[in-house]
């Protein structure tokens, strides 16, 4: 049976539903095909809103243990109970949404027979041929399984896999220094486990401002987790007794009751049979797509995971809208989708749009930081959020924001504003010029812009030797980067 | 579940529904070791040291760990000379199933005559128990749940022929009418032991096929176990499953590849566990 549509859209995850609904507005029929039981992709199913579900289970029994003196919760399962609702409740809206605009969704496999028609195979065997128009593959990632490394999913799980644990282990050795592996860390040393953090680099999140990754270092060694740099892994596996181990390149042991491996993801691109279309793929094994998120075959879109960094649902959703759009012949505004913040739901939440110090320092010579701890601002005393801090960048006049990084509570909230500030060019002064409501967090944007005026104003009447003198021991402190 | 929702036509089906109500059912102890091991991998403050111990103590129960050790399931590079050689490789999970699969066995259930029944039944529950493992690892669900629900999804039909024989309900010979018997009433039965067993929720969700209130995680344990029970119901036969259940284990054809080839992994840890 062969039917046909204009738009094919393979994986409802973030980037498969904006493209489908984005389509279907625009009059076109639509078919997605998702592979799972229930339209989310690994987003809804196995991370973000699981993980997130656990991570705020673990920020109230923290401060439950930190306050009322409660022992450490032993089970995994009640902690994550709000889980299913919360899915279940996304499930429905999220069906609802593409029901409205006519979206028909059909659960099955997809291969490519050729450049046009793709075979569809339902659990259990059945098969059908659908030809479209476009296609788009948005087919999300999977867990990176290194070769040296045995996941049992039962000693030695992945971030598949780790949240069907019953129990709460009491120690854990995460691999990895990424997003996944920060969060989890984070999560599970607030759960009151022993957690290990072991990375190939000095510190993790490497791709964020320095400021923060060394921010939650600090947070997560206060909290009695460890965290082990510079360090390769040779192997993990059941330890052939009670637990796991890992064996490092200088010989040495590490045990634990489990080990979570997150060494990255890999574009789940197996059974797609891309050979026959021509698409290219990366030796990464990434689709390779233009801005647009077009393939070299033209009617063939990549979005999301597929295509690699910065594999966020926020930017997968764009990607979505604005593959659809370039091939509805409505190419979107590109000042719309130049800045897309990075949310990191670690314990403390790290959040960051534009450019890093590093970054800033490369292209400005001289950028100019303000700084704000939260403890400066009323809000952040009340909330006892001390370990929160803004980072505001601004160009060598001290003029324009080129970057804002938060780490903190609420810190994937407050990024917003200087999101919307990069994207119409706000100047710092604008943040001064600004009336905030008191308490609140906002007031250390204004904090952190008083703090590049306050340099701005010092280094024309001070010398940079002086400056550099003084840089120590006042607080707030005015502090040019580079000096 | 009330035992006279389950349509009690004849005489014989009412007097053995009144015996099962009653209560006055001869049920074996829990083995010692067994509520051990239970309580190991349902309470991270079991000391599995103590358990260990425990298991060299009991000379049977190291006789298997040895031969389990040295079978083909785990194909050692030497052989093991020793228990702790053989218990730090098999790894104290493995040691766990073990030690459940050969203490819950049909020996539990003294009863001349139908030992052969009771042989099956524990057969069947070993793979049961095996291939609900292996399908929770496929489907990155509890693993340690998912073997633990399968080996014992049907300890009430022991029970039940035990019943039957001993108040002399039906022919000892009466094949099929002892069928009828323990597929009516398995899951009563089943229910009966996990109350007087203490066994954890999970076994008793899989066992009256649903989920406890507030148990909804329990759900893809059942799903694994029913997915097993399924394909030791026929013959191993990982194409002869329902589209259904397919559908709802999420099974695609290479799935299905996938549990043909863990056929060998399953053979052999039977083969190794068995009598």
């Amino acid at each position: 049976m062969l039917s046909s549509c204009d738009f094919l859209v393979i994986g409802s995850g973030p980037a498969g539903q904006k493209a489908a609904i984005q389509g279907a507005k625009s009059g076109k029929s639509v078919i997605l095909l998702e592979c799972e039981p229930t339209i989310g992709g690994m987003c809804v199913h196995k991370g973000t809103i699981p993980s997130k579900a656990l991570r705020e289970s673990a920020l109230k029994h923290r401060q439950a243990r930190e306050l009322l003196n409660v022992e450490r919760p032993t089970e995994l399962k009640p902690l994550m109970q709000m889980v299913d609702s919360v899915i279940a409740a996304h499930d429905k809206y999220i069906t609802n949404q593409l029901d409205r605009n006519g979206i028909q969704c059909i659960r099955g496999k997809a291969r490519f027979e050729n450049e046009k028609v793709v075979k569809v195979t339902e659990p259990g065997g059945k098969e059908r041929l659908i030809e479209a128009e476009h296609i788009f593959i948005a087919t999300g990632s999977k867990p990176r399984k290194p070769p040296n490394i045995n996941v049992d999913h039962e000693c030695v799980v992945d971030s598949d896999s780790i949240l069907s644990m019953n129990y709460l282990p009491k120690s854990l050795i995460v691999l990895g220094g990424g997003v996944i592996a920060c969060e989890y860390a984070s999560v599970f040393v607030n759960l009151g486990c022993e957690v290990t953090l072991v990375d190939r680099f000095a510190q993790p999140l490497g791709f964020l401002d320095q400021d923060l990754p060394k921010r939650f270092l600090d947070v997560f060694e206060r909290l009695g987790g460890v965290f082990v740099g510079n360090t390769t892994v040779v192997s993990a596996s059941s330890d052939g007794f009670t637990g796991a181990e890992i064996t490092l390149e200088d010989g040495s042991i590490m045990k634990a009751e489990k080990v979570l491996v997150a060494q990255g993801r890999v574009s789940s691109l197996a059974g797609l049979n891309l050979e026959v279309t021509g698409v290219e793929v990366s030796d990464l094994g990434l689709i390779k797509a233009n801005e647009n998120c077009q393939t070299n075959v033209s009617h063939i879109y990549a979005i999301g995971d597929v295509i690699g960094p910065p594999s966020l649902a926020s930017s997968a959703m764009e990607q979505g809208r604005k593959a659809a759009c370039h091939a509805l012949g409505k190419p979107r505004d590109e000042l719309l989708s130049k800045f897309i913040p990075s949310g990191i739901y670690a314990i403390p939440e790290m959040a960051s749009v534009g450019m890093t110090e590093a970054e800033a320092v490369s292209r400005f010579g001289k950028p100019i930081i303000g700084r704000a701890e939260f403890n400066e601002v009323a809000r952040g005393l009340i909330a006892g959020s001390e370990e929160g801090m803004v980072k505001m960048i601004s160009d060598a006049q001290g003029d324009k924001l080129v970057g804002m990084h938060i780490v903190g509570a609420g810190a994937t909230e407050l990024i917003h504003m200087a999101q919307v500030a990069l994207t119409n060019q706000a100047p710092v002064s604008s943040f001064v010029d600004q009336i905030f409501n008191f308490p609140t967090l906002a007031e250390a944007y204004r904090v952190a812009a008083l703090n590049i005026q306050g340099q701005l104003a010092l280094a024309s009447t001070v010398p940079d030797a002086a400056i550099a003198a003084t840089e120590d021991t006042t607080l707030p402190l005015p502090r040019i980067a580079g000096v | 579940m009330s035992v006279t929702q389950l349509v009690p036509q004849d005489d014989t089906y009412t007097r053995f529904e009144a015996r099962l109500e009653s209560g006055d059912l001869n049920l074996p102890l829990l083995p010692k070791v067994a509520a051990q091991v239970i309580q190991l991998t349902s309470d991270q403050d079991a000391d599995s040291q103590q358990l260990a111990k425990l298991i060299q103590g009991d000379q049977t129960l190291t006789g298997h760990v040895m031969r389990m050790a040295n079978s083909a399931a785990f194909r050692p590079a030497s052989p093991f000379v020793s228990l702790q050689q053989a218990t730090a490789r098999l790894g104290m999970r493995t040691i766990s199933e073990i030690v459940l699969a050969t203490s819950l066995n049909s020996k539990l259930f003294p009863l001349p005559g139908r030992q052969d029944l009771l042989q099956k039944y524990w057969h069947d529950s070993l793979s049961i128990s095996v291939w609900s493992r292996e399908i929770a690892r496929m489907r990155r669900t509890n693993v340690e749940s998912s073997f633990l629900a399968g080996l014992l999804c049907e300890i009430g039909k022991p029970v039940v022929l035990q019943t039957l024989l001993e108040g002399e309900f039906v022919d000892p010979a009466d094949d099929t009418r002892i069928d009828n018997f323990v597929s009516k009433y398995q899951k009563v039965a089943g229910m009966i032991l996990v109350t007087r067993w203490e066994l954890p929720d999970v076994v008793g969700c899989v066992i009256s096929e649903t989920a406890a209130e507030g148990k909804d995680d329990h759900l893809e344990t059942m799903l694994n176990v029913e997915g097993a029970s399924a394909l030791v119901q026929g013959g191993s036969d990982v194409y002869g499953l329902s589209e259904s259940l397919l559908s709802r284990l999420n099974f695609y054809p290479e799935d299905l590849e996938t549990l043909e080839e863990l056929k060998t992994v399953v053979n052999e840890w039977l083969e190794a566990v068995a009598d």
